[in-house]
């Protein structure tokens, strides 16, 4: 089966900015993807070529084994990071209309309206403008329709952004269906935690250019063991080979310069007499591994 | 192509759907029937209280009316009292209104008790004529009953007193030749073409507003990012501006038919207007050059809605890229003037003028069928070329949000949006 998203060393200049740089991923269907980056990454952009709004100066983009075209952009739903919905429209008749567009019959798209409103809890809403919805439920509204036409590969660009806890777990629940169904998702935000819940590959992104790529669990195995947290009730003057130290209420976190021993830190603490009550070594979290290839992208 | 079109007709029957449920537009629409509906209840109800009878008074106005007496068994009396001029021959006659010794000539022939046939020259053209014609002909009938009923009701007078005046009226032009005017010629002449290049602005303008209002929308809302993952800006495009044009014809098509309904009941209370006489010709290329006419404006301004930052920003620079439109319009008296002269002519070679100018030109003149042609040729050639260029506008445009759209990053991201 060929991959749902295929992105093959893109570039993209804009004046005398390279904004994309010879970016490259693949999204298998029944998959979810992080697309993660800092701002001004060069995601939006790389996602906008590959829905050809607009054109890569170099390397390919194909959707579903081709060239994007019409019939494969049909297979595609969008959840764009800066969205909108028609506001003086009712809410069934914007969702009726976006679903026509992606190829829906007119009683097709009305049906799938109603579902998917009820799925996200707004069908009650449905006869209302969308100017009299709160933020949250028209971008569950947006949500809802980029899904109508029960999409091959979704892109979901912050889909959480502004939304309560609640919400997002709705959400949630609704991306995993989506992957059951068999679609690819595609999942860009700036919440390494969610990212880290949702998805099993990653690609982070920064100055255009790919700086991380593959799965999840094995990127943080090969960064080896990073992390250590220490119960104790203080720190020592001194812990050897930590690079950035944080301070909790009852713990103290390190992650290790690389080639620190573990145990080096444990024994800092014993040395100098403070009692350990708690010895933690930990794979490094999605958030430190982003803070960490990105910041040193920057310095070089 | 087959997709094409069908994403055409869906962007065409929403932007029809959305349009026509409009407060705005509902109120726009239906006000001119309204006020037409009352004026047609009105005006016959105001003018039958104010029109002439047997007791008009025979001397009020200040136009110099002049008779010419033919008929052996019908005479005026106390003509010089009335302030009415009389002369005892057509030629005298006819030489005093030249002279401008009298506005309006009536002359009364022989036959006139048994026909009641009377012949009503003057000098004035057009509407000039129209206005002040209303006046005269109350006064002279007034005159006429007084006449009538002066003798001994013969059953032939009594008859007459019935329908006591069968006016034709005929023009003295500059040159001392008797023209007589068609039924209907002054309401064709001045009217329709003139109203319908009226019209065809004021629907351009009308249609390019909400254009504008629909496309700066769904800018601004951002949710054109995900409608040109759907279709094609083409199809985008298209649709907008043939669904938004189908609602200003659709609000044309029930103003003319509120028109064609309530009009005659207003203008029958006027009966020197005459009825609306227009060839099937001219209607119909008063049709084409309007249709051709809004698609040439209407791409223009799909394409000035994407490339602008905002509604406000796009309507005060489409006033500008309408004032060709409206040039026509200014200028028709020069134009009615010299129909086929240079300037009309040249006008009419220009796409962004020629719907306008060739439907005033048609109206008062004889067209040469090529030039007919050629006019509607350079309009729609010149409405697909801007089609093709609006569409990488717009699809160029759509993206840019918030910043201003200079020449220089406009030739950019159209380069970046092929």
């Amino acid at each position: 089966m060929a991959s749902a998203l295929t992105v093959d060393g893109v570039k993209k200049i804009f004046g005398r900015n390279t904004v994309v740089d010879g970016v490259s991923f693949t999204v298998e269907p029944q998959e979810i993807m992080g697309l993660v980056g800092p701002n001004g990454a060069g995601k939006t952009t790389t996602i906008r070529m590959a829905l050809d709004i607009i054109r890569p100066d170099a390397g390919s983009v194909a959707l579903f084994g081709s060239a994007p075209n019409r019939q494969a952009l049909q297979r595609v739903g969008y959840l764009p990071e800066e969205r909108g919905l028609y506001q003086k429209s009712a809410l069934s008749d914007v969702l009726r209309y976006l679903g026509r567009l992606k190829g829906l019959s007119a009683k097709a798209a009305q049906s799938r309206s109603d579902a998917m409103l009820q799925r996200v809890g707004l069908y009650e809403h449905r006869a209302k403008k969308v100017q009299a919805l709160s933020r949250g439920m028209n971008q569950l509204a947006q949500f809802a329709s980029a899904l109508l036409h029960q999409p091959d590969l979704v892109i979901l660009d912050e889909p959480f952004s502004g939304l309560d806890p609640l919400n997002v777990q709705v959400m949630k629940e609704i991306i995993h269906e989506q992957q059951q169904r068999g679609a690819a998702i595609i999942f860009s935000s700036h919440n390494m935690e969610d990212v880290e819940e949702m998805c099993e590959r990653v690609v982070l992104v920064s100055g255009g250019n790919v700086l991380l790529y593959g799965a999840l669990d094995e990127l943080k195995r090969a960064r080896g063991i990073q992390n250590i947290r220490v119960t104790a009730p203080q720190q020592p003057a001194d812990v050897p080979g930590v690079s950035h130290a944080k301070v909790e209420d009852g713990y103290f976190e390190y992650l290790l310069t690389e080639g620190t021993d573990p145990n080096a830190v444990l024994r800092s603490f014993l040395d100098t007499g403070i009692p350990v009550e708690r010895f933690e070594v930990a794979l490094p979290s999605l958030r430190d591994m982003f803070i960490e290839e990105v910041s040193r992208a920057r310095g070089a | 192509m087959r997709r094409l079109w069908s994403e055409t007709q869906v962007v065409f029957s929403e932007e029809v759907w959305r349009s026509i449920r409009r407060k705005q537009y509902l109120i726009v629409t239906f006000t001119p029937v309204v006020i037409l509906l009352v004026l047609a209840l009105a005006v016959p109800l105001v003018r039958g209280i104010f029109s002439g009878d047997a007791n008009a008074d025979t001397t009020a106005g200040g136009r110099v009316i002049a008779v010419v007496n033919l008929s052996a068994d019908f005479t005026f009396a106390r003509l010089d009292a009335a302030g009415i001029k009389e002369f005892t021959d057509r030629e005298t006659g006819i030489a005093a209104l030249q002279a401008g010794d009298a506005d309006d000539l009536f002359i009364i022939p022989a036959d006139y008790v048994q026909t009641g046939r009377i012949e009503w020259l003057h000098t004035d053209s057009g509407l000039s004529s129209l206005i002040a014609g209303d006046e005269s002909e109350d006064r002279m009938r007034a005159l006429v009953l007084q006449a009538l009923t002066s003798a001994e009701l013969s059953a032939e007078r009594m008859e007459r007193l019935q329908d006591p005046l069968n006016l034709t009226r005929f023009e003295v032009t500059r040159s001392g030749d008797v023209v007589a005017e068609e039924e209907g010629q002054i309401l064709t002449f001045f009217t329709v073409p003139f109203l319908s290049a009226w019209i065809m602005i004021m629907v351009i303008y009308m249609v390019s507003g909400t254009l504008l209002q629909s496309v700066s929308e769904e800018k601004e809302n951002r949710v054109v990012e995900v409608l040109i993952t759907s279709v094609s800006p083409l199809a985008l495009m298209t649709g907008k501006v043939l669904g938004l044009g189908a609602t200003g014809l659709l609000q044309v098509g029930i103003w003319l038919v509120s028109l064609a309904v309530l009009v005659p009941r207003i203008v029958s209370a006027f009966p020197n207007i005459g009825d609306l006489a227009l060839s099937p010709e001219l209607a119909a290329a008063i049709v084409v050059f309007f249709l051709a006419g809004y698609f040439v404006f209407a791409v223009i301004m799909a394409g000035l809605s994407a490339a602008t930052v905002s509604a406000r920003e796009a309507s005060s620079l489409s006033s500008i890229i309408l004032l060709p439109a409206l040039a026509p319009l200014i200028l028709a008296s020069f134009i009615s003037l010299a129909p086929n002269g240079v300037f009309a002519r040249t006008l009419t070679y220009i796409p962004f003028t020629a719907s306008p100018t060739m439907m005033i030109r048609l109206g008062v003149a004889d067209v040469a069928l090529w030039e007919i042609a050629l006019s509607l040729g350079v309009t729609i050639a010149s409405g697909l070329a801007l089609l093709w260029l609006s569409a990488r506008v717009f699809r160029a445009g759509i993206l840019i949000y918030g910043q201003r759209m200079s020449l220089r990053r406009l030739w950019v991201a159209i380069r970046h949006a092929t």
